[in-house]
């Protein structure tokens, strides 16, 4: 399998603070990553830098092997076109409405899509997920939850290949989720790349191919799914505890639970 | 000492390496605004609405302020020039003042109160909310899609509403004049044209668009400039309206001094 | 197809074009005020100093812009200010004519310069205009000796300012040269005449003539003294008979009438006494003529000094406005007072016929 993305000790200093230190990790084509931590460890930064929103301090980026930050424009654009990344505060644009939101990068990779195709898939993809409001709001009149679906829908309108999700169904209702999960599942069975953060059990059965754990901006363990489940490395298993919360303290096997997490 | 020294050292490299990045700051502005056209990017609606706020949403304080100016000059220069008839300086000085000093640096102080600090707020707290990241995610150069609009719009504002400031400034303010002091409107039309001269103009337009460049670098490179939090945004507002005012004055010295070498 | 255009579309719209008809029309409405699409008729002129010269300045005839300046160069070898100039077409065939004389008129207490056309006298307007590119004179290069000879029609200029502008210039240089003549010329002569009585020079003749009548008219003021002395001691001798009979008892008329009086002894002396005064008032009458022909001597001397000190005092007159001018600085307040002309007592050489 193609490796896509490629980090070779990558090192990553926010603020004089080192957020992220010596992380060499691959990610293949049509496979799901997902990063585990707890808060403050660095999934966030480590997602963008793979997404190629931060540039790294030290380390190299490589994208289908070649050096991220030498893509030439096109490349780039390409590259941008077929990913696409949902944030953990939603970070939808302040100044425009839900429908700008949507449009903007519609229009901006496709120039030739004519306002009525534009409205016809936004329509679309706001139906799929029940979003009942006015499109004509602006991303402060709504709820945190709603934000986040419009946030994930932003991310997946210009129908990308990869995926970088950063915690995509964190506060969002029950419903919601279910529908980003669907989503998020669609995408895997279309061999999609992903690479999520996330702490929904749930998802991470569903999705997950690989699993990276963090620890203070280090790389604890990154193996693949089946491999993490049986891991007897105590961090990996607390981790693992608190993404299943209570569940955990049943003692029972963190694979069965795991395995079972999604089924009624 | 020698830890002061080395501390001084230190400080004085980042004072180096900040100014060389606003230098590749400006440089890719640059790089960006000639692409821009070319580019048939969604950016130009950002340009219009920025024509919008900074042009047309200032005219009326501009306006108020340029009938002020010009109804000023003229009525002390008219009562000071005609006690020992030279009255025909009051032209001289009318153009000197409104067309190529204060017309250009006023509209360019009210723009760095009103569109440099939007400016730097709007994308300071943009960074807070990663809407920046959202744009580079998007694959949206975030330095062609909002900056350069932003950059083009206060630059072209700018040179728009000093000339919107001259021609009150020049015109407008002789009709408060005839409230108090009534002169005749050919002879000071045709005195005023007689004494302005092609370079007065081009000076202010210059003058204005150069104060457009510097406001609206200045505004971005600070707004940007916010790292995490929103704390930081009043502070960086501040700092962009500093620098706008002496960076404005700075150039307005040395085009005048070009206009007179 | 109907286009959606948003009302703040249209107002930025309406924001930009007015900017740019606004400037347009500035620059029509300048273009046709400053003459920038009529043709322009280039002249070349020459300056003794380019002080107060600048490019673009107005070329004016009695206040009415001609022209401008277009180049301003010094040329190094024989250091004099070479200068390019236009006049408007409108004006270039009707003054442009042979004999035009420029002037520049620089204020000495900053007020500025004007640069004065004075076009070449042509009485019907019969003559053609210069050539384009011809050489006009600067008043001071020549052109003085054209409005001199008539030559060259030259206004005054109307206003005091502008009248001081352009009149303290030659009074200053006049000034100038009188002081320098008087330093250089007269004053050793003077000096010379009067310690070693050189009388070879005019000035030496007149000061030794003017030291030798004041001599001989003291000389005669004297002798005038000594004869009227006498005159009033014969008369008090008549006058001392006259009292003698007033004394008498007899009373005046009778002694007057009596042959054998008193006043008969006074009078009857052979007319010695009548002699005396008659001699004395010949010799009063004379000195008095001496003194005659003197005053005419001296009258006859002083037009051509009071020319001299006339044109001084005017000269110092007219520096003195400026003076007061400068004093009672326009920027502040004030301007020239308004003065009396004092008529002079003398007539000026220049008013006598020749």
């Amino acid at each position: 399998m193609e490796k896509l993305i490629e980090l070779k000790n990558i090192h990553f200093i926010s603020e004089n603070f080192k957020i992220l230190d010596d992380i060499s990790l691959s990610f293949q084509t049509g496979k799901c990553s997902v990063i585990m931590g707890p808060s403050g460890c660095g999934k966030s930064a480590l997602l963008k830098v793979i997404a190629g929103i931060y540039p790294p301090d030290e380390g190299s980026f490589l994208v289908k092997g070649e050096d991220f930050f030498k893509l030439n424009n096109k490349k780039l654009t390409a590259f941008r076109k077929n990913t696409g990344f949902v944030f953990q505060d939603s970070a939808l644009w302040a100044n425009l409405n839900i429908y700008q939101n949507l449009s903007l990068p519609l229009q901006f990779h496709y120039p030739g899509l004519s306002r009525k195709e534009i409205e016809t898939r936004i329509n679309m993809l706001v139906q799929k997920v029940n979003f009942t409001d006015s499109l004509q709001y602006r991303p402060a009149q709504l709820s945190t939850g709603e934000r986040k679906v419009l946030s994930f829908l932003r991310a997946i309108i210009t129908e990308p290949v990869v995926l970088f999700l950063d915690e995509p169904t964190d506060s969002v209702d029950f419903e919601f989720a279910r529908i980003l999960r669907d989503i998020i599942k669609d995408f895997k069975e279309k061999e999609a790349t992903i690479v999520a953060v996330t702490h929904d059990a749930s998802l991470i059965s569903q999705i997950a191919d690989q699993i990276i754990v963090l620890q203070k901006g280090k790389i604890v363990e990154s193996d693949s799914f089946e491999n993490i489940k049986k891991s007897d490395n105590p961090y990996v298993r607390t981790i693992f505890s608190q993404v299943l919360g209570e569940a955990a303290s049943y003692d029972t096997d963190l694979l069965d639970l795991l395995d079972g997490s999604d089924k009624p | 000492m020698i830890k002061m020294l080395g501390g001084l050292g230190r400080w004085l490299i980042l004072k180096f390496k900040s100014v060389f990045y606003a230098l590749g700051y400006f440089f890719q502005i640059l790089k960006e605004t000639l692409f821009f056209i070319q580019r048939k990017q969604v950016g130009f609606k950002v340009l219009i609405m920025q024509i919008y706020f900074t042009g047309v949403k200032a005219l009326s304080i501009i306006t108020f302020i340029a009938l002020a100016m010009g109804a000023i000059i003229i009525i002390q220069g008219v009562t000071v020039f005609n006690q020992f008839g030279q009255g025909n300086l009051i032209y001289v000085i009318l153009t000197t003042i409104i067309t190529r000093e204060l017309g250009p640096i006023l509209t360019a102080f009210i723009i760095i109160a009103r569109s440099g600090t939007a400016i730097a707020t709007e994308l300071g707290n943009m960074v807070v909310t990663h809407e920046i990241e959202a744009y580079v995610a998007t694959g949206i150069n975030p330095v062609s899609y909002l900056i350069v609009p932003r950059f083009l719009g206060v630059s072209l504002s700018l040179v728009f509403l000093t000339i919107y400031f001259n021609f009150v400034g020049l015109f407008g303010s002789y009709f408060i004049t005839q409230l108090i002091k009534p002169v005749d409107f050919f002879t000071y039309f045709n005195s005023l044209l007689a004494v302005l001269k092609f370079e007065d103009i081009l000076t202010s337009v210059i003058k204005s668009f150069v104060f457009g460049i510097i406001i609206s670098t200045v505004a971005t490179y600070h707004g940007l400039k916010v790292k995490v939090a929103s704390t930081e945004v009043p502070q960086i507002v501040i700092k962009a309206v500093g620098h706008g005012f002496i960076l404005c004055i700075v150039a307005n010295v040395i085009i005048t001094l070009l206009y007179y070498i | 197809m109907k286009l959606k255009i948003s009302f703040i579309e249209q107002l930025v719209g309406l924001f930009i074009i007015l900017a740019i008809l606004g400037i347009v029309a500035i620059f029509i409405f300048l273009g046709v005020n400053q003459r920038w699409f009529t043709k322009s008729y280039y002249f070349k002129s020459r300056f003794l100093s380019g002080n107060g010269l600048e490019v673009g300045m107005p070329i004016t005839l009695k206040g009415f812009e001609v022209g401008k300046l277009s180049k301003i160069t010094l040329d190094p070898l024989v250091r004099l200010v070479d200068v390019d100039f236009y006049i408007y077409e409108d004006f270039y065939e009707n003054i442009c004519k042979p004999n035009s004389v420029i002037e520049i008129a620089v204020s000495p207490i900053g007020l500025g310069t004007s640069l004065m056309f004075h076009p070449g006298h042509d009485e019907d307007n019969k003559l053609p205009p210069l050539a384009e590119g011809s050489f006009i004179v600067s008043y001071r290069l020549g052109g003085r000796e054209l409005i001199d000879q008539g030559l060259t029609d030259r206004y005054a200029t109307d206003d005091s300012i502008g009248a001081l502008i352009t009149n303290v210039g030659p009074i200053i240089q006049e000034v100038e040269q009188l002081l320098y003549s008087i330093n250089t010329g007269i004053m050793p002569e003077v000096q010379k005449a009067i310690t070693t009585g050189d009388r070879t020079t005019k000035i030496g003749a007149i000061v030794s003539d003017i030291q030798g009548i004041t001599t001989h008219t003291n000389n005669l003021i004297a002798e005038l003294d000594d004869e009227i002395k006498k005159v009033v001691k014969d008369i008090s001798v008549i006058t001392g008979g006259f009292a003698k009979v007033a004394e008498d008892p007899k009373g005046i008329i009778t002694t007057l009438l009596d042959p054998k009086g008193s006043i008969k002894t006074i009078l009857d002396d052979n007319n010695v006494l009548y002699k005396n005064i008659e001699v004395s008032l010949i010799k009063i009458k004379n000195i008095i003529s001496e003194l005659e022909s003197f005053a005419r001597f001296i009258t006859n001397m002083t037009p051509q000094i009071t020319g001299i000190l006339e044109q001084g005092r005017q000269a110092l007159d007219q520096g003195q406005d400026v003076l007061e001018a400068l004093k009672n600085n326009p920027l502040l307040r004030g301007g020239i007072t308004e003065k009396r002309e004092q008529p002079t007592t003398f007539q000026s050489y220049r008013d006598e016929d020749f």
